[in-house]
């Protein structure tokens, strides 16, 4: 039973047709005369052909698929630095490949994410003559009145005809405008969220001041 | 010999093509390792992002399936994983060691063998999710990318960057676990009964 232990990754390899050689003869030399390893064999067979034959995939959301679409189609540039670093490489094969993005993968994480910390990093826009990149960001802090806050610190006075205008004030002190699309018009006129604190996802206009919402939550 | 460069709208229209025949396989893939619908939209959309941005160094005709599934790979485990709390990780390794110590594991292996293999094919599909999602984090993955989209050993360490006798070692453990779950599974739902019962 002991050389059964040893054998069991062997096993799983066999079933997968991953030996070659020495280990093949071994494995099926054991097979001939041990049930126990034989039924092992049966067991991950049947389970494999399980999975291949009745696990269903997923489909993708409609609304996914139509976002990704039209990201694709709002072409957008490849940012400099990236672009850059790529250049000293010369990907010809897979490993290059893999090479190349776990070192893109470490170097410009915080980069790509756009999230160094939750809240300013949003200066220095790399604006091609008609391409502009919305840079995603995660944004924390308050929800308040965009109108009143301001209006407030001008000592003016405020008498609002329409809504209030939500918008987020990081801890910081800036203020964030939401644009009124998807997940943002829920946002934008909602009184309940008032100075609730929120996390939000989402990407930043150039400039940094307004804010398209992807998801949000309270914090 | 000379190739032209491609325009930013052919590498496009090439990328557009590719990632919406892999979406699908990316997406379930993604809601197996974040076990939330809207972690695996983000994980999905972060991979093709990503994906895009390096798509210009990817050489046509190499895998790109397992390429992608990299990046997909890494962006999980860089990011959710580090999110996400999993406080029944279990160390499996111990598990099965104070298994195989009493006499519970000849038992088990009696138990086992009674058992038809074949009643899982009476399960509902969505029973072999379950049990999938229950299996620890490194077994699924393992799991997924030999059996559901059936990427070789070799493959599976490149994308998860592990050796080879690791991928190895966690797949057989994967599989056992798993097997365990669907028989639970099968159990509660009647199709087969314990010997003790
Ligand atoms: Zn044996
Ligand atoms: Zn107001």
């Amino acid at each position: 039973m002991k050389l059964c232990q040893e054998l069991e990754p062997l096993l799983t390899a066999y079933v997968d047709g991953e030996l070659l050689g020495q280990e093949n003869k071994t494995v099926e030399e054991h097979l001939k005369q041990c049930r126990h390893c034989q039924k092992q064999i049966e067991q991950q067979s049947a389970l494999k052909k399980l999975l291949r034959e009745r696990y269903r995939m997923e489909t993708t959301p409609a609304h996914v698929r139509a976002r990704i679409r039209r990201w694709l189609s709002s072409n957008q540039p490849v940012p400099g630095f990236l672009e850059l670093l790529g250049e000293a490489f010369t990907l010809h094969r897979f490993k290059g490949a893999l090479a190349l993005m776990t070192l893109l993968f470490f170097i410009g994480y915080p980069y790509l994410r756009g999230v160094v910390h939750p809240s300013e990093q949003v200066e220095g826009f790399a604006l091609g003559p008609d391409q502009v990149e919305l840079k995603p960001v995660e944004v924390e802090g308050e929800v308040l009145c965009v109108d009143c806050e301001l209006l407030d610190k001008a000592n003016l006075p405020h008498a609002h005809d329409a809504d209030h205008r939500m918008g987020i004030k990081t801890p910081a002190g800036k203020i964030w405008n939401i644009i009124p699309s998807g997940k943002g018009k829920a946002l934008l006129h909602n009184d309940q969220l008032i100075h609730k604190r929120l996390r939000v996802k989402g990407y930043a206009y150039p400039g940094g001041v307004y804010l398209n919402v992807e998801r949000y939550q309270k914090i | 010999m000379l190739t032209k460069r491609k325009s930013r709208d052919e590498i496009k229209k090439e990328f557009e093509s590719l990632a919406f025949e892999y979406m699908d396989q990316l997406f379930s893939t993604a809601l197996r390792l974040t076990k939330n619908p809207l972690d695996a939209e983000d994980l999905l959309q972060d991979t093709l992002l990503r994906a895009y941005r390096f798509f210009n160094k990817f050489q046509p005709g190499t895998n790109f399936k397992a390429w992608i599934f990299k990046i997909l790979t890494n962006t999980f485990i860089n990011r959710y994983r580090k999110q996400q709390r999993e406080p029944q990780q279990v160390d499996f390794e111990k598990v099965e060691f104070a298994y195989s110590d009493d006499g519970k594991a000849s038992q088990d292996r009696a138990h086992q063998e009674e058992i038809d293999y074949r009643v899982h094919e009476h399960l509902f599909d969505d029973k072999i999710k379950d049990a999938l999602d229950r299996l620890a984090e490194d077994f699924r993955i393992v799991v997924i990318l030999c059996d559901i989209h059936g990427f070789s050993y070799k493959e599976i360490a490149e994308i998860v960057g592990v050796p080879i006798g690791t991928v190895m070692s966690r797949l057989s453990r994967g599989r056992k676990q798993l097997q365990k779950f669907l028989e639970e599974y099968a159990i509660q739902e009647g199709y087969i009964k314990r010997k003790s019962n």
